[in-house]
């Protein structure tokens, strides 16, 4: 019993397994989460450790250092990178895909506890975070308010607004940024405290002493038991006030006396503004392991009850990508109905046929809802790239239908055979062929799911996805349109052919006469044939060579982010002011959505960017388009306009306009990077400034800039040691004093139930804290009474780094640059050829590193799976024909390729990219499939005793109508993709072009070269004697 | 092979025809990998970084004082006393307290009088007594003369009644004498201030035993106020009698210009800081020693020179400048500065009125360099 006789004796169980399979994938569809891009961060855990008043320098050298240390002993660690700042080390690690990120920061956490005893004894318990700080926050929320003040709006973000987000599954942590965050401020006034012998410890310790909460143990009263305690906790600035610091006799001096004690804002470190306006961010970070899309829904769906009880609160979620997310879905859904009519007319075209073009149409949805059931179990989501896969399956889904509906066609009208039979035989005929064809496609899939590192990563659902859809098809193909072939399809009642087919019959016919011509003229000259082959293969290849390459074709996202800096040791006001036309400037135009900024660093907040902790002098503008289908201008053409705007502004020293996913991976900065190790800060500075000066004026580079520099305004203390020790001073109690003075000491906790604890902050009162003779100013308290800091120490004004940054261990300085208009693969070599040319220090090497580093590694990954493909396809190909040399023809049509693909890309006017070199590897697949119908066909007849030329031009004359069909439908299919109609589709165009290409050139040349090289081949006795037997 | 199974005159067609599109590819092709060639070999130039962006500022001169840093230190006074008991007796009323004024004379503390009221009648009551005796004896003493004369009495009688009287009058004088005492003892029951003064400390308390000798009261006088301002060490060289001291009392947010009347000649062997002093003309009513005064003294007064935001003028180990706008480009100008209080610094030396300064931080602003001038009313 052949395949089709049991499916027809088990239709009813064929057709309810397939209903099934229907039904479940249509739910699936409903089902599946949806974002714009695969979650391809690596796991990734995060130390962030505070060093309160350390430089960027000495926190570096005594804390990142170490960390970065120990942690390179751990198992699976690929990368560490680390920033050190004021106050403040961020050391990142990343780990191997296959390592989960809890797992991965219990590791760390090990390694901190290992180190701990080992670390300065004054840095704050370090935060051990299961995400990158360079990720972006997955959803940022802008508070404002018309009735609220700033801080009020703050408090309300603080208190309701946390509480309630934080309590979301996936939901990693909440940053606040914007406005004041309140705190009781104990204003001291130096003189008044000099005068009534108060010195600043004492006010901290008072206020800590008097901020009671405290147990007392337990007292028996008659036969109960009571808990005693101590509950006296400052509750109002009154109570503040009142506290006793000395009392002599009957003179009190109370904290109201030497200081202004208020509830009030604190002083900012950073702002946000939300289209122009102040506003309150809440930023959502994630968990390394949370799905983006269900995080943000969940908080999406929490901010409906949270309005309901905030009313006076306007909440709206700002630089959300989820818009554009559903305008890039439902842009590739209408991609995918183009794809399927365009298909669908070349089906119709070429079989002429209602019924035939019913049943693949039919077959369309059926191996798709089938896909997304498939999907579904496979954990995968609606994006960008499974979508482009499934844009990119519709040409190949129907091919195998196109093969077997046209055999069983030929059956029945040309062999006149009943349906039932025509569909028996027309199956059997191709069934092999179709299945090895399918499993060729697959087995090129495969090791795509296996290529690992970030590309892996991409391209694993892609792969998936397309792996789903073909066997779907291949399912399809040989269940459902056998089935409804039986029933629908009947034989021609006439042997004269309609008018209308005759008019789309005569094209088609006229392409393969010529065809079989050109193949005549081929197979009288083969040699001629193959060295003109060879000749445009080794034309290709170098073409190929001499095109450009990046990482991923531009994407017109409708987001960017402008990277701001103000001249370093510019105050927060001064940023805000200077970056507030411009915000307006934007916010003004029809094509913005929305605009948010934020400037300078809310102290405690875990998202930090790629930039680390901004200073008050720098602020990060993102602004979101409208979809460029509703735009005359492109974004890079609006990011130019706000370059130019913000470089026109006095005081913006630098202004990177970049788009949001202009990198590939999130954890590369810039497409290029030239880095700098080396250890001594200076050095590395002054480096880094003529490496920048040599790399001026490459064409191409947009913005070019260095990662930190020593620019940074410091003024540095030098104590006098002998004058310190004579009043027994030491150098950390001058400089715990100049801390506590100038950035205040937090006290205690102010509580006030239900809402989160205030911290009670002293400091010298703003006026004895603004300048540098405030500073000498300050008073040290010594044995001998109160003294001036100038008494023993002098000021001397210098620059220091904002930042330093470390990469696997070195101490690095990195220039970053970003391109327009040039392939990155030309500008990369340009800088490589600059760099070779640059006279560096000794021990101080610069290196290529950024978006070409990871393309390089993800070129490596892809080559390895182009060989498994072709490797797998070979042995695929060696079982199907049982010979070893036949599928070396076969696969001949591998190169022939490329002369359609570097075509393609060059009219297309599109560069080699990760998702080029996928069409290629897919190509494998695809190629191969022709050459396998027409050598099996060709095989046979040599077998039954034909001659070599009149098997071959049979082979081609009978296979040239499928080869012919399934080429055009799959071009047809992969037009809408590659013509890039949907927002979001320039991605991934490249596949399709590529592919588009390639098939094109397969398609011609294995008609035509392939039998030529059969026919060369079997001159040769041994082959002949091969392939007959 | 078989032979191809097409009439040769649409054989000739298909294949001009198929020819031609097969060229039209070729044609696009070849075309387009000269464009792209064209492009990798001569790309378009890098685009030209505009020049930085500045504000600048026009050179006014105009007339600075410079100030020493800002000194601290109290108002102190010359007069200060502690009153101590004169008598021994019960402090029957203390009607001030710490921090308490008075005038001079003033009631500090009155104590137990009755005692000493006693003694003085006691003593009036003698005098009187002795008084009357010594009358009764000088008559006595006149007859005893006028009997002499007469040759009625020896002259031994005469001396005696002579005795008399003088015995009595000097038990007089020494009893008045006594009431004296006793009534300036009477006196010393109410202690009254010395002169017009704040109470800096009580140590006794109504019903308290004050004994002769004992701290009563600690009185500090409110005239002749004065600051005493400590510097350091190496400032106190700078300081001379007569230079004007701006001199601010927080407390009572009261600022004077006075004099600098006295450099105190050593320094104070802990803290190795010295000290100066300055008289306050007219003291605000509250002024109180003690009270903490900070003070800049008028180091010198400029002649016109421009004043600019610090953060203009760039620094090196020995070179300071700023960079002058002159048709749009930046040149580093030297100049001699001094620092002003505020986040300002005067130049003394290098620009001339009416120069205009950049005052924006850029430190991509060289000399010579092209720098877009921006003014506010551009932005």
């Amino acid at each position: 019993m052949t395949w089709v006789e049991g499916l027809l004796r088990y239709r009813h169980t064929v057709l309810a397994l397939l209903a099934a399979a229907l039904i479940l994938g249509l739910q699936a569809r409903f089902d599946l989460p949806v974002q714009l891009f695969p979650d391809t961060d690596p796991p990734t855990v995060t130390v962030i450790t505070a060093y309160p008043g350390m430089a960027a320098l000495d926190v570096d050298r005594e804390l990142t250092r170490l960390l970065e240390e120990e942690f390179a002993s751990l198992d699976g660690v690929t990368r560490i990178s680390s920033s050190s700042q004021t106050g403040l080390s961020v050391a990142r690690v990343e780990f191997d895909y296959g390592i989960t990120s809890a797992l991965a920061a219990v590791d760390v956490q090990n390694a901190v506890g290992r180190l701990r005893p080992d670390l300065p004894a004054t840095i704050e318990e370090p935060q051990i975070l299961e995400f990158s700080t360079a990720d972006k926050p997955i959803i940022t929320i802008a508070l404002t308010s018309d009735t609220l003040p700033l801080h009020a709006i703050r408090e309300q973000a603080d208190n309701a607004v946390r509480e309630t987000l934080e309590w979301i599954p996936g939901v990693a942590a909440i940053d606040v940024v914007g406005g004041h965050k309140s705190e009781l401020h104990v204003a001291l006034d130096p003189e008044r405290a000099e005068a009534l012998g108060i010195d600043m410890s004492r006010v901290l310790e008072a206020l800590d002493d008097w901020n009671l909460m405290a147990p007392g143990g337990r007292v028996r009263i008659g036969e109960l038991e009571s808990v005693v305690r101590f509950d006296a906790p400052l509750r109002s600035e009154a109570d503040a006030r009142g506290l006793i610091l000395e009392a002599d006799g009957d003179s009190r001096v109370r904290l109201g006396d030497i200081a202004r004690i208020r509830l009030e804002p604190g002083e900012p470190r950073s702002a946000y503004r939300h289209d122009g306006r102040a506003a309150i961010a809440v930023q959502v970070l994630r968990r390394d392991d949370a799905n983006t899309v269900e995080v943000a829904a969940r908080v999406r769906e929490a901010l409906g009850p949270l309005r309901d009880v905030t009313p006076e609160l306007d909440i709206v979620v700002a630089d959300d990508d989820s818009v554009f997310t559903e305008k890039v879905i439902a842009d590739m859904t209408q991609t995918v109905m183009i794809a399927i009519a365009l298909t669908m007319v070349i089906v119709l075209l070429f079989l002429a046929d209602l019924r035939q073009a019913g049943i693949i149409a039919l077959s369309i949805p059926a191996a798709f809802l089938a896909t997304f059931g498939l999907m579904q179990l496979a954990g995968l989501d609606l994006n960008m790239v499974t979508m482009s896969a499934l844009i990119l399956a519709i040409g190949l889904l129907v091919d195998d239908g196109i093969v077997i509906l046209e055999n069983i066609h030929r059956h029945l009208d040309e062999e006149g055979q009943p349906p039932r039979q025509a569909a028996i035989e027309g199956v059997g005929e191709v069934f092999g062929a179709k299945l090895g064809g399918t499993l060729t496609t697959l087995g090129v899939l495969l090791p795509l799911t296996f290529m690992g590192g970030f590309v892996g990563e991409l391209f694993r659902p892609l792969a998936l996805t397309l792996a789903f859809a073909l066997g779907a098809s291949f399912v399809m193909a040989v269940t459902l349109i056998p089935l409804l072939a039986t029933y629908w399809l009947r034989p021609a009642t006439s042997t004269t052919t309609p008018r209308w087919r005759e008019t789309l019959e005569a094209p088609a016919r006229g392409v393969r006469n010529l065809y079989l011509d050109v193949l005549a003229l081929a197979l009288h000259r083969p040699l001629a044939t193959l060295v003109v082959a060879v000749v445009l293969l080794a034309l290709s290849l170098g073409m190929l060579r001499m095109t450009g390459s990046e990482m991923l074709p531009r994407f017109d996202s409708g987001s960017f982010q402008v990277l701001v800096d103000m001249a370093p040791g510019t105050r927060l006001d001064t940023t805000l002011t200077t970056l507030e036309p411009v915000e307006r400037y934007l916010a003004e135009h029809e094509y913005v959505v929305d605009v948010s900024s934020q400037f300078g660093h809310e102290a405690g907040a875990r998202s930090m960017g790629d930039r680390g902790a901004m200073g008050v002098n720098q602020a990060e503008i993102t602004v979101t388009l409208v979809p460029r289908t509703q735009r005359s201008l492109t974004q890079w053409e609006i990011m130019d306009d706000v370059r130019q705007r913000l470089e026109a502004t006095p005081g913006v020293t630098l202004a990177v306009p970049r788009e949001l996913g202009g990198t590939a991976r999130s954890s590369t900065a810039a497409p290029i990077i030239a880095r700098i190790s080396g250890e001594q800060a200076q050095t590395l500075d002054r480096t880094a400034s003529e490496l920048l000066d040599h790399l001026a004026g490459i064409p191409g580079i947009t913005d070019l800039y260095k990662d930190w520099a020593l620019d940074t305004p410091e003024v540095r203390i030098r104590v006098d040691h002998d004058r310190a020790a004579e009043l027994g001073l030491t150098g950390t109690a001058i400089a715990r004093a100049v801390h506590q003075a100038m950035d205040g000491a937090v006290a205690t906790r102010f509580r006030q139930p239900p809402k989160r604890d205030l911290d009670v902050v002293v400091r010298y009162q703003v006026s004895d804290r603004r300048y540098p003779e405030d500073l000498e100013g300050i008073l040290l308290p010594t044995r001998e009474g109160p003294i001036a800091l100038s008494e023993v120490a002098s000021l001397e004004h210098t620059l220091g780094p904002r930042i330093v940054t470390r990469e696997n261990g070195q101490r690095t300085l990195d220039i970053l640059g970003f391109h327009l208009g040039r392939p990155l693969s030309e500008v990369v070599a340009d800088v490589q050829q600059r760099l070779d040319t640059f006279a560096a220090p000794d021990g101080y090497p610069a290196t290529l590193a950024g978006e070409q580093a990871d393309f390089d590694e993800a070129r490596g990954h892809m080559m390895r799976a182009l060989l498994l493909a072709a490797l797998a396809v070979y042995l695929l190909l060696v079982v199907q024909f049982r010979s070893f040399a036949h599928p070396v023809i076969i696969m001949a049509a591998i190169p022939l390729q490329f002369i359609g693909v570097v075509a393609a890309l060059l009219i297309a006017g599109k560069y080699v990219s990760m998702p080029a070199l996928l069409g290629i590897v897919l190509l494998i697949g695809i190629v191969v499939n022709n050459s396998i119908i027409l050598l099996d066909l060709a095989r046979r007849r040599l077998a039954e005793g034909r001659d070599i030329y009149a098997a071959v031009t049979e082979a081609v004359e009978t296979r040239m109508r499928p080869i012919m069909m399934t080429a055009l439908s799959t071009i047809a299919g992969m037009l809408p993709l590659a013509l890039e109609m949907a927002v979001g589709a320039e991605r991934f165009s490249p596949i399709a072009t590529v592919i588009i290409g390639g098939i094109l050139a397969a398609t011609v040349l294995t008609l035509v070269v392939i039998p030529a090289l059969f026919v060369l081949l079997q001159r040769f006795g041994p082959m002949t004697a091969n392939a007959r037997g | 092979m078989n032979a191809p199974r097409t009439p040769s005159g649409r054989r000739g067609l298909r294949r001009t025809l198929g020819l031609l599109a097969l060229g039209g590819v070729v044609l696009v092709t070849v075309w387009s990998a000269a464009d792209r060639l064209s492009e990798r070999f001569s790309p378009e130039a890098a685009r030209t970084v505009p020049p930085p962006a500045v504000t600048t500022i026009a050179a006014e001169p105009t007339g600075v004082t410079l100030y020493s840093p800002a000194y601290r230190g109290s108002i102190e006074t010359h007069d200060e006393t502690t009153i101590s008991a004169r008598v021994t007796a019960q402090v029957l009323e203390s009607p001030l307290n710490a921090g308490d004024r008075v005038e001079a004379d003033g009631v500090l503390v009155r104590m137990d009088t009755d005692e000493t009221r006693l003694e003085v009648r006691q003593r009036e009551a003698a005098d009187q007594r002795l008084d009357g005796e010594r009358a009764t004896a000088r008559r006595n003493l006149d007859r005893q003369q006028d009997l002499f004369s007469r040759g009625l009495i020896p002259e031994s009688e005469l001396d005696d009644a002579r005795q008399r009287v003088a015995t009595l009058e000097a038990q007089l004088r020494e009893n008045r004498s006594a009431l004296e005492l006793t009534r300036k003892r009477l006196e010393y029951t109410t202690e009254r201030a010395p002169f017009a003064a704040q109470v800096r400390r009580t140590h006794v308390r109504p019903g308290d035993l004050a004994v002769s000798g004992q701290p009563l009261i600690e009185l500090v006088g409110l005239e002749g106020l004065h600051a005493v301002l400590r510097v350091p060490e190496r400032d106190s060289l700078l300081l001379q009698p007569g230079l004007a001291v701006e001199l601010t009392i927080p407390a009572l947010e009261h600022t004077v210009t006075t004099r600098l009347d006295r450099v105190h000649p050593t320094l104070d062997a802990g803290r190795r800081s010295g000290s100066f002093e300055t008289r306050l003309p007219d003291p605000p009513e509250a002024l109180r020693p003690g009270m903490a005064v900070q003070a800049r003294v008028v180091l010198d007064h400029l002649d016109p020179v421009i004043r600019v935001p610090a953060h203009a003028v760039r620094s090196d180990a020995d070179h300071q400048w700023v960079y002058r706008l002159e048709d749009g480009h930046a040149y580093r100008t030297e100049v001699v500065t001094r620092s002003l209080p505020n986040g300002e610094q005067a130049i003394l030396e290098g620009i001339n009125p009416g120069d205009r300064i950049i005052v924006t931080p850029d430190r991509r602003v060289r000399d010579g360099g092209p720098v877009q001038a921006v003014d506010d009313s551009d932005r």
